[in-house]
């Protein structure tokens, strides 16, 4: 016969071991989770659409089976995983819907300003309607859905699935602050990027073939172009004061060597580069038209920064 | 400036190769001057019937394309002798074709290609047409001649997706090669199971893809109808003049200079750091056949 400790430590095994196994079955927790309320964010059925097959989820390491090498477009940013539904309507309307979980609200913003180029439409948190293509960002989810035929009635049908997923996403997280720091007036709104590494950076703006301004997965990027000569800025926030000093020495001896003591220097396209910190920020202006342009683009962002450091204290963050 | 970091600057100065020019894309001459090097071969093939009025392909017309290709190429009289150069009958084939669902390899193109290995004399259980179940086809695990066909897009994280690029689906972790907007495809080309196996490169230009936008990066408004095909043995030459084209016609569309997003760097590094082939445009011997109007190159 069992004595009474070794049943006890049966017992605690058994629960142990129902405990481990239901936590397993509802996949390790919140990942599962997450799975679920995704599915649930992409309805089964709207008015004259339903789903067609199964849905199809592709995670950070699965991403290229479903979108070939450029998933790694995804992957520069905190991309968890898409889930794809494909839905059908009447004569043959095919619409696919993807939500993807980037993780973060600043990265679903991040990976929707890559590629913007149109006015707001109205949906989540910022949105976008090309070529028959509809993306917005609402929290850390990323949504786009697209017809190969573009018609008014897929149109129609786009956009009120667009709707409805809108109202089922939870609302949630805000653009980057970083973001806010950039000067309002002659910003081209459609042209700010906003990622973290120097693959990223390349992707819009080809600077040179090694990471002359120390970009990695820590730091914040803002990469925006102003009107009406196309002046570039690139804002970057570091972890620290001393990591965006040295990012600064080191972008100034591989790119303007022979800048001046402000950080200002012509170059041979004719336009004028600066480059500067403050704080934990590194301020660069690229393609200038003149020094009073990067001069007072320069200024106005540190003021902001400056501004924002003091509000910051004022609210003890 | 630091010697050893490549800026856009450089570019600007002019100073730039015709090499460092792929790099980001800006149009650089570069002459050699009386040097006489030996030329890379290329040849472009066009039909204007190649496409019907709704797009469809005249598998016919292709094929003749595909043989005047392959007998330019190789300085044969008929295209039967040109395809018995680049088979023999004892030879396992592999295919590696593309699926990109937007733009695939065309199946009249594969089967074309079949056709001709059949003729050549290799038995049918001996060729396999593949894309990303290479590395456990039993065929292409024991090929002795390879044939590397896809379509030519733009690509959103190597700059356009080529001939070179084609290959990666032969390693087993592909993201593995995505450093730097895939900067060292060029190595794959120089793996045991692979090195000297490919015996012809070609590149479908019926449709191809020349800008891209959406989670995709496809739209129908980047495609357009230019009605040829490039064949080689050198894939660095051929995705070369493949990005050539593809440039020129991102000037054409957009009206202005818009350099690839990311840059086609691959394709330079592909010769400059791995030695798999040549980039250089004046080290190419480029051949034009057919349809010239629109050639863009």
């Amino acid at each position: 016969m069992m004595n009474a400790g070794h049943v006890l430590k049966k017992l605690l095994f058994l629960c142990s071991a129902v405990f481990i196994l239901t936590w397993a079955i509802s996949g390790c927790g919140r990942g599962r989770m997450d799975s679920d309320d995704m599915n649930e964010y992409l309805p089964d059925e709207i008015d004259g659409l339903k789903i067609s097959g199964e849905p199809r989820t592709y995670d950070r390491d699965g991403i290229f089976r479903y979108i070939d090498g450029a998933g790694e477009v995804y992957r520069q940013y905190d991309y968890r995983r898409v889930l794809v539904k494909q839905y059908v309507g009447r004569e043959n309307m095919a619409i696919t819907a993807e939500l993807f979980d980037m993780g973060t609200p600043s990265d679903a913003y991040g990976i929707f300003s890559h590629s913007r180029e149109t006015p707001d439409i109205g949906f989540g948190q910022g949105s976008e309607f090309k070529s028959g293509l509809l993306c917005f960002w609402k929290n850390r989810y990323f949504v786009c859905l697209y017809s190969e035929e573009q018609s008014e009635r897929t149109e129609s049908a786009i956009r009120e699935l667009a709707s409805q997923i809108d109202s089922l996403t939870p609302a949630g997280g805000r653009v980057p602050q970083i973001v806010a720091l950039l000067p309002a007036e002659g910003l081209d709104e459609f042209r700010v990027r906003f990622f973290h590494k120097y693959t990223s950076l390349s992707l819009h703006y080809y600077l040179a073939d090694e990471n002359i301004l120390d970009l990695d997965e820590t730091t914040n990027v803002v990469f925006a172009q102003y009107r009406p000569d196309a002046a570039r800025i690139l804002l970057i926030e570091y972890d620290d004061p001393g990591l965006a000093d040295i990012a600064i020495g080191k972008f100034k001896t591989a790119y303007i060597p022979d800048a001046d003591s402000s950080g200002m220097m012509l170059i041979e396209n004719g336009k004028w580069v600066l480059a500067r910190n403050i704080d934990r920020y590194a301020i660069v202006v690229l393609d200038s038209p003149d020094e009073q342009v990067a001069a007072a683009l320069s200024d106005l962002i540190a003021a902001n920064i400056r501004e924002t450091a003091k509000e910051r204290e004022a609210s003890g963050e | 400036m630091n010697n050893t970091i490549i800026t856009r600057r450089d570019f600007m100065k002019g100073a730039a190769c015709a090499g460092m020019a792929a790099t980001v894309g800006f149009p650089v001459e570069l002459s050699l001057g009386d040097e006489t090097v030996a030329k890379t071969k290329v040849v472009i093939i066009r039909d204007s019937t190649v496409l019907g009025g709704g797009g469809e392909i005249d598998s016919a017309v292709l094929s003749q394309m595909l043989d005047k290709g392959a007998a330019e190429l190789f300085d044969r009289n008929d295209a039967a002798s040109a395809w018995n150069r680049i088979f023999s009958p004892d030879d396992i084939v592999g295919v590696k074709s593309n699926k990109w669902p937007y733009l695939p390899t065309p199946p009249e193109m594969e089967r074309a290609i079949r056709q001709r290995a059949l003729k050549s004399g290799i038995h049918e259980d001996n060729i396999s047409i593949d894309d990303r179940g290479v590395r456990e086809n039993k065929i292409f695990k024991k090929a002795t001649a390879l044939i590397n066909v896809r379509a030519l897009k733009y690509h959103h994280w190597a700059g356009i997706g080529g001939c070179l690029k084609n290959y990666i689906m032969f390693v087993p972790r592909p993201e593995d090669y995505h450093d730097d907007s895939c900067a060292d495809l060029g190595t794959i080309w120089k793996l045991p199971h692979i090195a000297g196996k490919t015996k012809l490169n070609i590149l479908a230009m019926l449709t191809p893809l020349f800008h891209g936008i959406g989670p995709h990066h496809f739209d129908r408004k980047y495609v357009w109808e230019y009605k040829g095909i490039i064949v080689g043995t050198d894939p660095v030459a051929v995705d070369a003049v493949g990005l050539r084209i593809v440039e020129a016609k991102r000037m054409e569309h957009f009206g202005k200079y818009r350099p690839l997003a990311p840059p086609a760097h691959h394709i330079r590094f592909a010769e400059t750091r791995h030695g798999v082939g040549t980039s250089d445009p004046d080290k190419i011997e480029l051949i034009k056949l057919g349809w010239q109007d629109g050639v863009l190159i």
